[in-house]
């Protein structure tokens, strides 16, 4: 190649990016390609090249990314809140080691390979938990994991079974406010709603903590084994006397990440509304006056609540009232909400 | 371009206000730049990926002591590029090696459609050396002009045209892109 050929596509390239150029070079250059064929056609290579496409993320990255992000945030909540408030007593002691709640990953490949083997799974198990959490409605789709997925120790195979015993009663129309909150269990302050039985399930050796519920019963509350869930939904599993269930957080949306109901009293048994943490003093107004102040509204349009000291971002309140389809379902309490997290 | 820059700023001003709505924006926006340079450093879909979250983490991490020093995609960029090398730094991932054998198969023509195009440019692309790849990279997949290039690079502008248009010559010759009439 001649040296004017090198300048004149060292020209053309840098034209084809959209420096600037001398007016001068700019003509030489143009003058050249009248007169050379291989500059002409690199110029049209410039084009070419750029018409094939570069590599793209995988559909799912950005929301593997935004989970993780989530997570940060939750982090950061739980740092900010234990900073600036008054820590309270849990409600669930735990066995488990390392009893802060943490968000969890898999590292390199595994973690792709696994949320790939879980997907399928995690979706419908999302299915499950808005039904849980907004309609009674029976579950109908089965679905099965691959055993060993992330525990070793589960066998999950979901029955059908579970969402007549799972589904929150909803309220009947031409009653206000339900006597009976649905089947609610804390886990480290968090609340959770039943979710699918998993039938012929193993013994599962990821304990994670225990939850102290009496269930249904009308006995007094006894511990109960925690177990990590195979999913990244923040769901956990729990044996009670009806067998191995999952309970998927109670959530809304809010700002893009999914918050989750925090209690302040023992849920120690089926059907007991959840309250604000002790830290929070029963506000004395509607508006939430004196402890919470409106500052926007959640996806479903809920007006959400901040606190003095705490970033919206990092929890809110919702006022009672809101329907029986919300996440927040007929509670005659203010609740409590934070970023959720993977146990 | 100057559109997209003034978006950018406005969605890291609202990001590091704590506007995760505007932070996912970002993300959706610039992911594809960000898994490509990384795809092209490793060589890896895998190692790509797990690039690809590390960037994001880091920059939202970052947010508020960005500012707005640089243009967004300049600094991107720069993480993008941080976060790969420190990856082979540590040992955590390997860059996958050319196969001499498939460079010769491009170099003879041997594909097939445009589909055959897109791998080959990625194949071609791990022949060039770091230092063009990398230049190649940051003004064609992040858009940077030469001089912003140059500072994360820390070259002046006039190396990076002479890299990028080295890098672009490597690739018409290997891709024969005359030769194919086009992808």
């Amino acid at each position: 190649m001649e040296m004017d050929c090198i300048r004149t596509q060292a020209t053309l390239s840098a034209l084809h990016d959209g420096e600037h150029v001398t007016e001068e070079s700019a003509e030489a250059a143009r003058m050249h390609c009248d007169d050379c064929g291989a500059c002409r056609a690199f110029e049209a290579d410039l084009r070419k090249l750029e018409a094939l496409p570069a590599p793209q993320a995988p559909p799912g990255l950005v929301d593997r990314v935004m989970v993780a992000v989530a997570a940060i945030v939750a982090e950061r909540a739980e740092d900010a809140i234990a900073a600036a408030l008054p820590l309270e007593q849990p409600v669930a002691p735990t066995d488990a080691p390392g009893s802060t709640p943490r968000f969890e990953w898999l590292s390199g490949a595994g973690r792709w390979k696994t949320f790939g083997a879980l997907g399928a799974a995690a979706a419908a198990v999302a299915v499950i938990a808005i039904l849980v959490t907004r309609t009674p409605t029976p579950q109908t789709a089965s679905t099965h994991l691959p055993s060993g997925a992330q525990t070793g120790a589960l066998d999950l195979t979901f029955s059908n079974e579970a969402a007549t015993r799972s589904a929150a009663p909803a309220a009947p129309a031409a009653t206000p406010a339900p006597a009976r909150a649905p089947d609610y269990l804390t886990f480290r302050n968090r609340v959770y709603a039943p979710g699918s039985l998993l039938s012929d399930a193993k013994t599962a050796t990821d304990a994670i903590g225990t939850v102290t519920t009496a269930f249904g019963s009308a006995g007094a509350p006894t511990q109960a084994r925690a177990y990590r869930s195979p999913l990244t939904d923040g769901s956990i599993v729990v044996t009670g006397p009806d067998g191995t269930r999952l309970y998927a957080p109670v959530i809304r949306v809010f700002n893009s990440l999914k918050y989750q109901m925090v209690a302040g009293n023992a849920v120690d048994r089926f059907g007991q509304w959840p309250e604000l943490p002790s830290r929070f003093p029963a506000p004395t107004s509607p508006d939430g006056a004196p402890t919470f102040i409106v500052s926007g509204g959640d996806a479903l349009g809920i007006p959400t609540y901040t606190a003095a000291g705490v970033p919206q971002m990092q929890g809110f309140a919702i006022a009672p009232g809101t329907p029986a389809t919300d996440p927040a379902g007929s509670n005659p309490n203010w609740t409590w909400w934070e970023p959720m997290l993977i146990p | 371009m100057t559109e997209h820059v003034r978006d950018d700023a406005d969605l890291v001003s609202r990001a590091a206000a704590g506007d995760i709505g505007a932070f996912e924006s970002l993300v959706r926006a610039h992911t594809d730049a960000v898994y490509a340079h990384a795809y092209r450093f490793f060589g890896d879909a895998s190692a790509a990926q797990d690039a690809t979250q590390e960037v994001w983490i880091k920059v939202f991490r970052s947010l508020e002591g960005f500012g707005s020093r640089a243009a967004f995609t300049t600094w991107l960029f720069r993480v993008t590029r941080n976060v790969c090398l420190d990856m082979l730094r540590s040992g955590r991932r390997a860059a996958t090696p050319v196969d001499p054998v498939e460079l010769h198969r491009i170099a003879n023509n041997d594909t097939a459609g445009e589909a055959a195009g897109s791998v080959d440019l990625e194949m071609a692309m791990r022949a060039l050396s770091p230092e063009d790849r990398e230049a190649f990279n940051a003004v064609a997949l992040f858009g940077l002009p030469y001089a912003e290039a140059g500072s994360v690079l820390g070259v002046p502008a006039g190396t990076v045209k002479s890299r990028v248009f080295r890098a672009r010559r490597a690739l018409t010759t290997l891709l024969c892109l005359d030769a194919k009439g086009g992808a």
